[in-house]
C-alpha cells in the first residue's frame, strides 16, 4: 500500500526472507470451543467458503475492501493479498517460524503443535 | 390401522426434529451472535467476504467484527468473554501457549507468496538498493516479533548481523499512516510494513 502511495519501495518481501511466512491465525478460547463447538464449526465452514470465494472471484471480493478499511478503491484493487488455503498450514512451516524466534532469542523452546492448533473444527479437507 | 400408522409417523418425525435441535446446530432458530476481532486491514478480506456473501448468515451466525489491536488486549478480551474469537500472529500464539493460556488456533489466516508486498520498505529515493546496503542503515523497531524475524532473516541473507544496523526503537507502526510518516520523517531508512 505504501508503494502505491509513492511513499516507499519494497526492498525485500516476507516471502523472500521467510518463504511461506504464516501471518496470523484465528483463535477461540478452550472454554468457548467446549461450550459451542457447533458455532465454531459453522463459522469455519463460512470462513473456508470465503477463502474459496476469494480464490475464484478475487476481483469482486476486492470491491468490499474500501467499505471495511477506508482505503481507496484503486489501492484495494491492486494491493497484494495473502494466499489463503483452507485454514491449515504445514507443520514444518510452523516449526520453522518457531526456530527463527528461538534463534533471535524471542522464544525459549519449541512448542508442540498440538498445544497451539486444533484443526478438528475445520471442514474436512478437499482432496 | 391407517390412522395408527399416520400417528406413528408423526411421532417419529417429531422425535427426529427434537433430536436434531438437541444436536445444537447453529443453523436452527435465531442467529447466534459471534464477535470477532479484526485489524481493519486488507488482510482481513475473508471476514468481509463472509459477511457480504452471507456465508455466516446461512450458517445461523450473526458475526460482528470489532477492531482491537495488541495481542494482550485481544487475549484478555477473549478470556473475559468480551469477544468470541480473535486474531493473533504466530509469535503471540506461541507465547500464549508457553504461558498455558487456554486458547487454540482453529484456522490460519493466510501466508506469504511470490506476490507478497509486505516486507522491508525503504524511501523511494533511498540509496539502499539491495539487502547488503542495509549495513549502517537505520531500521525502525516497532517491538513486534514479526518485524524482528524478517529483519533477522534478511540480515542473515546478506551476511550481516544486528551489529551492522542501527535499530531505532519506539516507533509505533500499527497503521499505514504511521508507516508513511516514519519514512518521510527521514529518522529511519527502513520500516517493516
Amino acid at each position: 500500500m505504501l508503494e502505491m502511495h509513492g511513499a516507499s519501495r519494497l526492498l525485500i518481501s516476507f516471502n523472500d526472507a521467510i518463504p511461506g511466512y504464516i501471518f496470523s491465525g484465528l483463535f477461540f478460547t478452550d472454554t468457548y470451543l467446549k461450550a459451542h463447538p457447533q458455532n465454531v464449526r459453522a463459522f469455519l465452514r463460512g470462513l473456508v467458503k470465503a477463502f474459496d470465494y476469494i480464490k475464484h472471484n478475487e476481483r469482486h471480493a476486492r470491491k468490499w475492501i474500501p467499505k471495511y478499511t477506508g482505503v481507496e478503491m484503486q489501492v484495494a484493487m491492486k494491493s497484494a493479498l495473502r494466499h489463503f488455503e483452507d485454514g491449515r498450514e504445514p507443520e514444518q512451516q510452523i516449526y520453522k517460524q518457531q526456530d527463527i524466534m528461538i534463534n533471535i532469542g524471542r522464544l525459549p523452546k519449541r512448542i508442540p503443535i498440538e498445544k497451539i492448533v486444533d484443526y478438528s473444527y475445520l471442514p474436512v479437507r478437499k482432496e | 390401522m391407517y390412522q395408527q400408522s399416520v400417528a406413528t409417523l408423526l411421532m417419529t418425525l417429531a422425535a427426529l426434529a427434537f433430536f436434531m435441535v438437541g444436536q445444537g446446530s447453529a443453523t436452527q432458530g435465531s442467529p447466534e451472535a459471534m464477535t470477532i476481532t479484526y485489524g481493519r486491514s486488507i488482510d482481513d478480506l475473508p471476514l468481509y467476504v463472509g459477511l457480504e456473501q452471507g456465508f455466516w448468515k446461512q450458517e445461523g451466525l450473526d458475526v460482528r467484527l470489532i477492531r482491537l489491536v495488541g495481542e494482550y488486549n485481544i487475549i484478555a478480551a477473549a478470556l473475559h468473554g468480551d469477544i468470541d474469537a480473535g486474531q493473533l500472529d504466530p509469535g503471540g500464539t506461541f507465547h500464549a501457549a508457553l504461558r498455558n493460556i487456554p486458547i487454540k488456533i482453529v484456522a490460519w489466516l493466510g501466508h506469504a507468496h511470490s506476490g507478497t508486498r509486505c516486507g522491508l520498505h525503504v524511501d523511494q529515493k533511498s540509496g539502499i538498493q539491495k539487502v547488503e546496503d542495509l549495513k549502517g542503515g537505520r531500521v525502525a523497531d516497532s517491538g513486534s516479533i514479526t518485524a524482528a524475524m524478517i529483519v533477522s532473516e534478511t540480515l542473515k541473507m546478506a551476511g550481516l548481523t544486528q551489529d551492522d544496523i542501527r535499530v531505532i526503537k519506539g516507533i509505533k507502526l500499527d497503521d499505514a499512516m504511521k508507516h508513511e510518516a516514519a519514512l518521510k520523517s527521514k529518522g529511519v531508512d527502513v520500516i517493516v510494513a
